[in-house]
């Protein structure tokens, strides 16, 4: 399975022991496809850049960009889902519509994400898409 | 990227395991099932040492998530302007 996971499930998942961290190993041992967006590239790079001292920062963004170089995360570029953005702020704010459409595009199996204005158009859209709480996605991943 | 080959030796019960799934069509060949197990334990490795990380930066889950509605829009904005 292809799946795109959001910014708070992945900060959730990289810093400590607990539910999301077991989803996101469960999701690296197993055979399916852990996939980011741009925009979620994007804010890994701020919020790290934010949080972490300086020297600290360069050891966490070598992680990250060995992530993507050696494939545990699939980078989604713009360009693959923007003409999907349109159809997605009619379900979701336009802050979080370019996630909403990368989550759209026909590769794409689940959206894993803790955000609740995801949670609430869950039963909207009309699509194989399963937008799931953390806690939820083991149970329907199997 | 350029492969090298090295000879290793496995126990059977390893070999009996690999040659499974290649003959389910999990994999191509017993290279690349053992390429694929090193990049997963190297990538779980990566994963404690990000861990790591913040446990030296006194980050919690509340500090490590706190802001991230705010860089959202923050990176739209940027890409808008862009």
């Amino acid at each position: 399975m292809n799946i795109l996971l959001d910014t708070n499930f992945l900060f959730s998942a990289l810093g400590f022991d607990g539910k999301s961290k077991e989803i996101l190993e469960y999701l690296i041992l197993s055979n399916n496809n852990v996939f980011i967006c741009d925009e979620i590239y994007k804010e890994l790079i701020k919020n790290i850049s934010q949080k972490f001292s300086p020297k600290v920062k360069k050891d966490a963004l070598i992680i990250i960009n060995y992530w993507l170089e050696y494939k545990a995360i699939i980078l989604i570029k713009r360009f693959m889902y923007e003409r999907n953005i349109i159809l997605a702020e009619k379900y979701i704010n336009k802050y979080d519509a370019p996630i909403l459409a990368a989550s759209f595009l026909p590769e794409i199996d689940y959206l894993i994400t803790g955000d609740k204005d995801f949670l609430n158009i869950k039963q909207k859209v009309k699509s194989k898409i399963i937008i799931l709480k953390a806690s939820e996605i083991v149970n329907n991943i199997n | 990227m350029q492969l090298n080959p090295i000879q290793i030796r496995l126990p059977k019960r390893q070999i009996i395991t690999i040659d499974k799934k290649v003959k389910q069509k999990d994999y191509s060949s017993r290279s690349e099932a053992i390429r694929d197990y090193i990049n997963k334990i190297e990538t779980l490795e990566t994963l404690r040492r990000f861990q790591e990380l913040t446990f030296k930066e006194n980050l919690n889950t509340k500090k490590l998530l706190t802001g991230l509605k705010n860089i959202r829009k923050q990176v739209y904005n940027e890409t808008l302007n862009n």
